[in-house]
C-alpha cells in the first residue's frame, strides 16, 4: 500500500512536471517582513553566476515594497510565446498578488516583463515595452546580469514615481505624427474642396412636373421558383460565461 | 449698349432690383420695356434703330474672341473687354459685331458680383492650402458674370406603362414559388426643365456642382438682360445629354408611380422611359473666375451660380502652405500621442505600410482621373464637340475610329492602362517592399525598424509630393484650355 502510494506520488510529480512547462524549483532569495512580498530568482538557462544572482537579489529587494519580484530565465518554452509563459509563470508563482516578473526566454530570444495587481497599474504594458526596449541591447551583447539589473532599476524608478528615458516612444510617435499629419491635411483638403454635384432629387425639385395615372390593372403572367433551402432554426444556446481574465499584462522585446 | 432715355448714359442690368439702371441719373427701367422702345449705340457712337425686333430669331451682339485660347464671349457692351474670362489672358481680344441666335429663355442674374466675391472668399477660407494668389483682391475682382448656354429638356410619357412584379405564393420543399404579374396603367406624365450646360468651355463637373437652377424663374429672352454681362453660345448639340436627362426625368416619374400601393403590393419597381418632347436653349447666370498658376501654363476655374450663389471651384494646393501646416499639425499630434501611446518600432513599421497602401490607392485613383481629364475623356460636351469636328473632316473614318477608342476607354472604369498607372505609383510600393523585407528578417535591433519606417516615411512624403502635383493637375487645365479655332495652339 505504501509502495503504491509512493509510486503514485512519483508518477504525479513527473506527469505534472512534464505537462506544466513552468514548473521548476522555486528559490526564494528574500522575503520582505513588512509587506510579505518575495524576491525569486530562477535561472533555468544558467545565464547568471552565483555572485550575479546574489547581487541581482540585492537590487530586487527594494521592489518588494510594492509587490513580489521575480527573475526567470528559460531555454525551452512550452507555451510558444514569451508573453504566455511569463503570464502563466507569474500566476502559478504569485497567484493574484501584486508583483512583476522579468523573463529571459533564450528559445525565443526575447525578454519580457509581466506585472499584475497593484504593480500593473504602474508598470503598464507601455512601460514594460519601454523598459525592455531600453535594456534589450545588453541581452543582445550577452550581458544578462546588466540587462536584468537595469530593468529592475528602471522598474523601481517608475514605482517610486520617477521618470525613465523613453527614446522609443518619442521616435515612434514622431514618425507616426509626421505620417498622420500629412494624411490628415490631405484628407481635410480633399473634403473641404470637394465639388459635390447636385443630386438627382435636387435637380428634379426644380422641374415642372405633373403625373396622373389610371388605376393599375394587374395580370398574372407566370410563375417562377427560387431555390431556398429551409434552414435549421433550432440553435444551441451559447455558453453563458467564461473564466475571469487576468488583470495583468506586460511587454517585451527581442534581442 | 442700351442707353438711358433720361440722360443718354449707358444702362446696366442690376441683379438686386432686376431692372436696367443708369449709373448717372439713377433711372430704372424694366428690361423688356427698354428692348421695345430704346435706341442702341452703334459703332462710332452713331445711333441707329435696333433692327433685331424685326427678326425674332437673332439679336445683335459684339463678340470678343480671345487670340490665345480661342474662346468667344458675347456682350451688348461697346466697351472693350480687357482680358479673357476663360483663360485669364490679357492678350488682345478680336472684336466683331454679329447676329446671334436668340435663346428661348434667360434666367437673369440675382446675385451681385460683390455677393459672389464674398461667397468665393468664404469657400477659400475652407481651403486652407489654396494658393494665396487665388484670394488676392485684384484677382477676385476679375470675376465676371457670364450667361452660360444650357439645354432645357422636356419629357413626357403618355400612354400605357407596363411594369413587372411578383409575389410569393408557396413553398415546396427547398423551393419558394413566386407568381409573376404585369402591372399596367395609363400614364400621363410631364417633366419639364431638366437642364444641362451646352458649352464645351464649361466643365461638366463644375456645371453639375453649381446646380440646380430654379427654372420657374426663367423669363423670355431679351438681350437687355445681357447689359453689363457676357454670354457664351452653345457648341454642344442637344443630343449629347438627352439620355442623361431622360434618366433624371424617368426616375422622378417612376418614383411618383411607385407611390401607388399596387406597385408595392406586387413588389414592382416602375421604370418609366420618357420621350423627349423638346430641347430649348436657355442662358443661365454664372459668375466665372479663371486663375492662372504661377508658371502661367495652367488655369483653374471657380464658378458661382448667379441665381443661388452656390460656389464650385477647382482649388490647387500651395505646396509650401501644405508642408508648413503639416509640420505644425505633426507637432500637435506628437504631443497628443505621447500622452496616449507607446508604440513599438515594429508597429510603427506596420503603420507605415498602412499609410503607404492608402497613398498607393489614392494615387492610383488620381492618376486615372488625370489621364481622363488630360485626354478629355470625362466630359461629354468635349467629346461631343470633338465628334462634331470630325464630321467636317475628310479623314473622317480614321479619326472617328480614334474617338471611338477614346470613348471606349472612357467607359472603362478609370480609363488608364494598368501598366501606365503602375509606372506612376511605384513610390509607395518601394516602402511596402522594404517593410515586408524587414518583417521577414525580424531583426532584434530597433534601429532596423526605425530605418525601415524612415524609408517608408520618406517614400510616403515623396509620393505625397506626387499626390499634390496630381491634385494640382486635376484642379487645373493646361493652356490653351479650349483649343478653339483661332486660339493660339502653341501657347
Amino acid at each position: 500500500m505504501r509502495k503504491n502510494c509512493m509510486f503514485l506520488w512519483i508518477m504525479a510529480f513527473l506527469l505534472f512536471g512534464f505537462i506544466n512547462p513552468v514548473l521548476a524549483v522555486t528559490t526564494d532569495m528574500y522575503e520582505n517582513s513588512d509587506t510579505g512580498y518575495k524576491v525569486i530568482i530562477e535561472d533555468d538557462a544558467n545565464l547568471l553566476s552565483y555572485n550575479e544572482e546574489q547581487s541581482l537579489a540585492d537590487s530586487m529587494e527594494k521592489l518588494t515594497e510594492y509587490g513580489n519580484i521575480a527573475f526567470k530565465s528559460i531555454s525551452k518554452n512550452g507555451y510558444g510565446s514569451a508573453s504566455r509563459y511569463a503570464e502563466k509563470y507569474y500566476h502559478e508563482t504569485f497567484g493574484k498578488e501584486s508583483g512583476t516578473v522579468f523573463l529571459i526566454d533564450m528559445s525565443q530570444r526575447k525578454i519580457y516583463i509581466f506585472s499584475d495587481g497593484q504593480n500593473y497599474k504602474t508598470i503598464t504594458k507601455s512601460k514594460a515595452e519601454t523598459i525592455t526596449d531600453n535594456v534589450y541591447k545588453h541581452a543582445s551583447n550577452k550581458e544578462y546580469f546588466e540587462c536584468a539589473d537595469e530593468a529592475y532599476s528602471q522598474m523601481y524608478t517608475i514605482l517610486e514615481g520617477g521618470k525613465i528615458a523613453e527614446p522609443m516612444k518619442y521616435i515612434s510617435n514622431a514618425l507616426i505624427a509626421v505620417m498622420l499629419a500629412l494624411f490628415a491635411n490631405f484628407a481635410i483638403f480633399k473634403i473641404a474642396t470637394k465639388n459635390r454635384a447636385a443630386s438627382v432629387n435636387e435637380q428634379i425639385k426644380e422641374c415642372a412636373f405633373s403625373c396622373t395615372h389610371t388605376n393599375p390593372s394587374v395580370r398574372q403572367t407566370g410563375e417562377h421558383r427560387v431555390y431556398s433551402p429551409v434552414s435549421d432554426s433550432s440553435s444551441s444556446g451559447g455558453s453563458s460565461g467564461g473564466g475571469g481574465g487576468s488583470s495583468g499584462g506586460g511587454g517585451g522585446h527581442s534581442f | 449698349m442700351y442707353i438711358c432715355p433720361a440722360c443718354g448714359a449707358g444702362l446696366a442690368f442690376n441683379p438686386k432690383s432686376q431692372m436696367l439702371e443708369c449709373a448717372y441719373c439713377n433711372s430704372k427701367f424694366k428690361p423688356e420695356e427698354v428692348e421695345d422702345t430704346q435706341y442702341k449705340m452703334a459703332k462710332g457712337q452713331k445711333e441707329k434703330k435696333i433692327d433685331n425686333i424685326t427678326d425674332n430669331e437673332v439679336y445683335d451682339v459684339i463678340s470678343y474672341r480671345c487670340t490665345q485660347c480661342g474662346a468667344e464671349l458675347m456682350t451688348t457692351e461697346e466697351t472693350l473687354a480687357t482680358f479673357c474670362s476663360y483663360c485669364g489672358s490679357s492678350a488682345v481680344l478680336q472684336k466683331n459685331s454679329k447676329k446671334n441666335k436668340k435663346p428661348d429663355y434667360i434666367i437673369p442674374f440675382e446675385k451681385s458680383k460683390e455677393e459672389c466675391e464674398k461667397a468665393y472668399k468664404r469657400m477659400l477660407q475652407r481651403a486652407f492650402f489654396a494658393p494665396s494668389d487665388m484670394s488676392k483682391s485684384q484677382q477676385v475682382e476679375k470675376i465676371r458674370g457670364i450667361y452660360m448656354p444650357y439645354w432645357v429638356y422636356s419629357y413626357e410619357k403618355k400612354g400605357l406603362q407596363k411594369d413587372n412584379g411578383s409575389r410569393r405564393s408557396r413553398r415546396v420543399g427547398d423551393y419558394v414559388y413566386y407568381k409573376d404579374y404585369e402591372i399596367s396603367t395609363n400614364l400621363d406624365a410631364v417633366c419639364d426643365g431638366v437642364v444641362h450646360d451646352a458649352s464645351a468651355n464649361f466643365s461638366d463637373t463644375l456645371s453639375e456642382a453649381i446646380g440646380p437652377f430654379s427654372i420657374s424663374k426663367r423669363k423670355d429672352f431679351s438681350p437687355t438682360y445681357l447689359s453689363g454681362f457676357y454670354a457664351d453660345s452653345e457648341d454642344v448639340n442637344n443630343d449629347t445629354y438627352v439620355a442623361q436627362c431622360r434618366e433624371i426625368a424617368g426616375k422622378r416619374t417612376s418614383k411618383e408611380l411607385a407611390k401607388d400601393s399596387t406597385y408595392s403590393r406586387y413588389n414592382a419597381h416602375p421604370n418609366v422611359f420618357m420621350d423627349m418632347t423638346k430641347a430649348e436653349m436657355g442662358l443661365f447666370p454664372v459668375y466665372f473666375l479663371a486663375t492662372r498658376n504661377r508658371k502661367g501654363d495652367r488655369i483653374s476655374y471657380a464658378v458661382v451660380n448667379g441665381q443661388t450663389g452656390k460656389v464650385a471651384a477647382e482649388i490647387p494646393i500651395d505646396f509650401t502652405k501644405f508642408i508648413l501646416s503639416s509640420a505644425v499639425l505633426s507637432v500637435a499630434i506628437f504631443i497628443i500621442l505621447n500622452l496616449l501611446f507607446t508604440i513599438t518600432p515594429g508597429k510603427v513599421l506596420g503603420l507605415s505600410i498602412l499609410f503607404s497602401i492608402i497613398s498607393l490607392i489614392v494615387s492610383y485613383k488620381q492618376v486615372g482621373e488625370i489621364y481622363a481629364r488630360e485626354n478629355k475623356l470625362n466630359d461629354k460636351g468635349v467629346l461631343a464637340k470633338e465628334n462634331a469636328k470630325v464630321e467636317d473632316n475628310q479623314a473622317k473614318t480614321q479619326i472617328l475610329k480614334n474617338i471611338k477608342i477614346k470613348k471606349n476607354l472612357a467607359n472603362k472604369a478609370n480609363k488608364m492602362p494598368f501598366g501606365e498607372r503602375i509606372k506612376k505609383i511605384y513610390k509607395p510600393l518601394i516602402s511596402i517592399i522594404v517593410a515586408i523585407i524587414i518583417f521577414m528578417a525580424n531583426p532584434a535591433s530597433d534601429v532596423v525598424y526605425y530605418i525601415g519606417a524612415i524609408v517608408s516615411i520618406i517614400t510616403t512624403i515623396w509620393s505625397f509630393f506626387g499626390l499634390i502635383k496630381e491634385i494640382n493637375l486635376l484642379t487645373t487645365r493646361k493652356l490653351p484650355h479650349l483649343e478653339a479655332r483661332g486660339g493660339d495652339e502653341n501657347a
